[in-house]
């Protein structure tokens, strides 16, 4: 009798259970990447994972849609007044997370905080004079120089609430580098459609949804991020239904994921090119003196280093089919790209041959490879082809694939002779991938231009394209720089990547070229 | 001397060959041991391919099944990895790798455990206190993390673009000093019992000096028990030094061991490229599987009290 009345007890309950998990089940969307964003100061790092956790929780003035196109986002409109001057027209009726109005002081504090020393973002209002409030819900920005992609450099620029800020003593940005905690670190108050609940870093963020939000109602109640390192752990979480989403799975295990019934995999080509960068600029290789020379500043070495990588074996047995083939360091759906300039020039190992023994290097040379091996896709690998690839010509590159936070050091602090390195272009600019990459390298323009590559011609027109308002003198001057890049082989582009999301059958996640999913897009399938 | 050496050594030698003829499954394993360490040494003329000349390596050829051609003809008996690099022989170097560290990381842990041993039982007081107590707090560490923080700490003083041409030594370190204790207490004990003997106090009355009595009257007599740890203790070490290379603060990937080998086939597990993690898998399964039984047969062999 006990026996037969507890059972039926534990039917009851389980029947209660079932019942109310499915009648008011909270919309939960649980993810996973292998990294964690670094802090929750909007503008403390300028990093796209950390970037991408802020932008659910904080909003910009302008906003990219699902195709990266710019909209509306806390400004309604703006417009150019001159040549150097914008006015924003700012939505109304938006409020922070803690019940704070959104008002035109917080974008005049928040800009002003994103040019503190201690900000990231420093380079994204770098152009900015001075921010005068015509009222409540108007601002005119003035720029030192007329600056035409002010809006799109603003889409990474987040509005925080002046009063919170100050009242929790956050007015400037952590100082990440020097690993200082404030509490903006840990806490948020933004506009987005998404509030902090919980922050554990490197184990688990929490996100509730804003039942306020001004961009309409939400589908997801919540959404809880477990940043799982190790790749197959990951795939196995997915697989057995503890996530549902995985941000970077691994191509390998594409196919196999294409198969299962729960699971929906969605790619899209991403705006990030992978390339090798030589530095043509020293004396003599870092990794070699003895040789007494660079042989990396003679064209001739790098073409035949170009032609020497058979990027199709990359793209097919390395990335499994999922890149493209690149010939410019840039990725379609940037202004400035075309079909032509992404032209490779041929595979040709016995014309790489020759080319090195034209240059004086029959037998080749020694020299060292660093590489990161957690920041691209199959980052490593592709290291490894390029070595075994070269050494068939006669260059012997040893190996030297490091985490990123190690490899990205030595690389700033130029102690590489090659290196891989993948870049990504946030304002969907050709100008953007110049002002880090072609410039000459000083303090503050050119700081990633490793190469070393400096060509006063250039210089002149990336000058001349910051400042140009006529668009299409503008894209000719752009398309020039392209060429001369081209012809002098400073850079050897690999490919583009492609980004692969997958999500489990039960939500849609809209998947964007610039890899970051926004959660307020997010449907609710079944 | 001489004639007790030889009486000794014949009775061990007949012992043990009575019952190694005993018993098939050592025999098994003695033969698969001896296969194993053959093979591994004539690595470089046994395998078809050398897997760590880059410049034969085709990308083209990467990620073939077992018993598959490539295009240009060559075949590979247990398939290809990501890089084109055939199995088979990517495991006979690799074991080469394994089994190296894990005889020189024995060869070092039992020349620091033995001369630890033997100062501690032949001097005593509180030498012999301090180093059997700094045993007993290493004792209650588990050898991988011993080896993990020593590996840690070179990692850190020497910095990681150094750490490819030293991983191999800095795991030998390690490995070694995760597993001395057991040689010291061993040899310890057998030399507390030696020491009593008249031969010792004999030598030591017609004063032969510390270091000759230890090495030509000591040592001698406490080497069995040496013997039969060490035979174990390879088999802790090749595993030791695959964990280690399987976390990936092991051997390089371009010296690869049997860990590193499984740890890098890991990734391609979920994708069903089954192989590549697998046989090097089984290798290291049946390497230290026969280490193992020979060691178990060897303490049972050698121990008195079972006869």
């Amino acid at each position: 009798m006990i026996k037969l009345r507890s059972f039926i007890k534990g039917c009851i309950i389980i029947l209660i259970l079932a019942i109310s998990n499915y009648s008011i089940a909270e919309q939960v969307l649980r993810w996973s990447s292998a990294g964690d964003a670094l802090t929750m100061d909007p503008h403390a790092q300028n990093e796209t994972p950390t970037i991408n956790m802020n932008r659910q929780i904080y909003e910009t003035l302008v906003m990219r849609d699902v195709n990266l196109q710019m909209e509306p986002g806390l400004a309604e409109q703006w417009k150019a007044i001159n040549d150097t001057e914008w006015e924003f027209s700012l939505r109304k009726g938006v409020k922070f997370h803690d019940g704070a109005d959104f008002t035109a002081e917080d974008v005049k504090f928040s800009i002003k905080r994103a040019a503190a020393p201690s900000s990231d973002f420093k380079n994204y209002v770098a152009t900015i004079d001075n921010i005068t409030i015509v009222n409540d819900h108007t601002i005119r920005i003035k720029t030192k120089e007329p600056d035409p992609i002010l809006p799109s450099y603003l889409t990474f620029v987040f509005m925080m609430d002046k009063g919170w800020s100050e009242k929790h003593n956050v007015a400037v940005p952590q100082n990440y580098g020097s690993s200082e905690e404030t509490y903006a670190v840990r806490h948020t108050n933004g506009t987005g459609p998404f509030q902090l609940v919980e922050r554990k870093p490197d184990l688990k963020t929490i996100l509730k949804k804003n039942p306020t939000y001004w961009g309409g109602d939400i589908a997801l109640d919540k959404v809880i991020h477990t940043p799982i390192k190790s790749a197959p752990t990951r795939i196995a979480a997915l697989v057995s239904g503890e996530l549902d989403f995985v941000l970077d799975p691994p191509i390998q295990d594409l196919q196999r994921l294409k198969k299962d019934d729960s699971l929906n995999v969605v790619s899209i080509p991403q705006i990030r090119t992978i390339f090798l960068g030589m530095d043509q600029g020293s004396k003599v290789l870092r990794s070699n003196p003895s040789l007494g020379k660079n042989p990396l500043s003679d064209i001739r070495v790098r073409k035949a280093m170009y032609m020497a990588l058979d990027v199709t074996a990359i793209q097919q047995k390395i990335m499994r089919g999922l890149s493209v083939p690149a010939g410019m360091i840039t990725a379609p759906g940037v202004k400035g790209y075309t079909k032509s300039l992404d032209e490779r020039l041929p595979y040709d190992r016995k014309q790489a041959k020759s080319l090195l023994a034209e240059a004086g290097y029959p037998d080749g040379f020694t020299l060292r490879l660093d590489c990161p091996n957690n920041r691209y896709i199959n980052d490593e690998d592709i290291c490894q082809a390029v070595v075994s690839m070269l050494s068939r010509i006669g260059i012997k590159a040893t190996l030297n694939a490091q985490p990123k936070s190690i490899f990205f050091k030595s690389v700033t602090n130029s102690e590489s002779d090659f290196y891989l390195l993948g870049w990504g272009v946030a304002t969907l600019d050709s100008e953007y991938v110049f002002r880090y990459l072609l410039h000459s390298r000083s303090k503050d323009i050119g700081t990633w231009n490793h190469a070393n590559y400096s060509d006063p011609e250039v210089d002149q027109l990336i000058k001349d394209i910051q400042k140009e308002l006529d668009m299409n003198k503008r894209d000719h001057m752009i398309a020039q720089v392209w060429e001369k890049v081209r012809d002098n082989i400073t850079y050897l582009p690999l490919h583009h990547q492609v980004i692969n999301w997958v999500v489990s059958s039960k939500f849609d996640i809209p998947i964007r070229a610039s890899n970051e999913p926004l959660f307020k897009l997010v449907k609710v399938v079944r | 001397m001489n004639a007790i050496k030889i009486k000794v050594v014949a009775m061990i030698d007949s012992d043990l060959w009575y019952s190694f003829k005993r018993s098939p499954l050592i025999i098994i394993s003695a033969t698969l041991c001896m296969l194993l360490i053959l093979s591994s040494i004539f690595a470089p003329w046994l395998a078809p391919y050398n897997p760590f000349d880059e410049s034969t390596l085709s990308l083209w050829a990467a990620n073939l099944p077992p018993l598959s051609t490539d295009e240009d003809g060559f075949f590979y008996l247990l398939g290809t990895d990501n890089q084109g690099r055939d199995i088979l022989s990517t495991i006979l170097y690799g074991m080469r790798t394994s089994l190296g560290v894990g005889l020189a990381a024995v060869v070092f842990a039992i020349v620091l455990g033995t001369s630890l041993g033997l100062l501690a039982a032949y001097s005593g007081g509180w030498l012999d206190n301090l180093l059997m107590r700094v045993a007993d707090i290493q004792l209650s560490f588990p050898a991988i993390l011993v080896a993990l923080l020593v590996n840690g700490i070179v990692k850190a003083v020497l910095g990681n673009s150094q750490m490819e041409m030293v991983a191999i030594y800095v795991l030998i370190l390690a490995i070694g000093l995760s597993e001395w204790v057991q040689f010291a207490r061993a040899v310890r004990g057998a030399a507390l019992v030696e020491k009593q003997k008249e031969y010792v106090q004999a030598a030591r009355t017609m004063g032969v000096p510390t270091l000759m009595i230890l090495l030509r009257h000591l040592l001698p007599n406490v080497s069995s028990p040496i013997l039969v740890i060490a035979t174990i203790s390879i088999a802790v070490a090749i595993i030791t030094e695959a964990t280690l290379s399987f976390l990936g603060i092991g051997m390089p990937q371009t010296q690869p061991s049997l860990g590193t080998l499984i740890r890098v086939g890991g990734d391609y597990l979920m994708s069903g490229e089954w192989w590549i993690t697998f046989f090097p898998g089984i290798t290291l399964v049946l390497l230290v599987l026969s280490f193992n039984l020979l060691g178990d047969w060897l303490r049972d062999a050698l121990n008195p009290q079972l006869k």
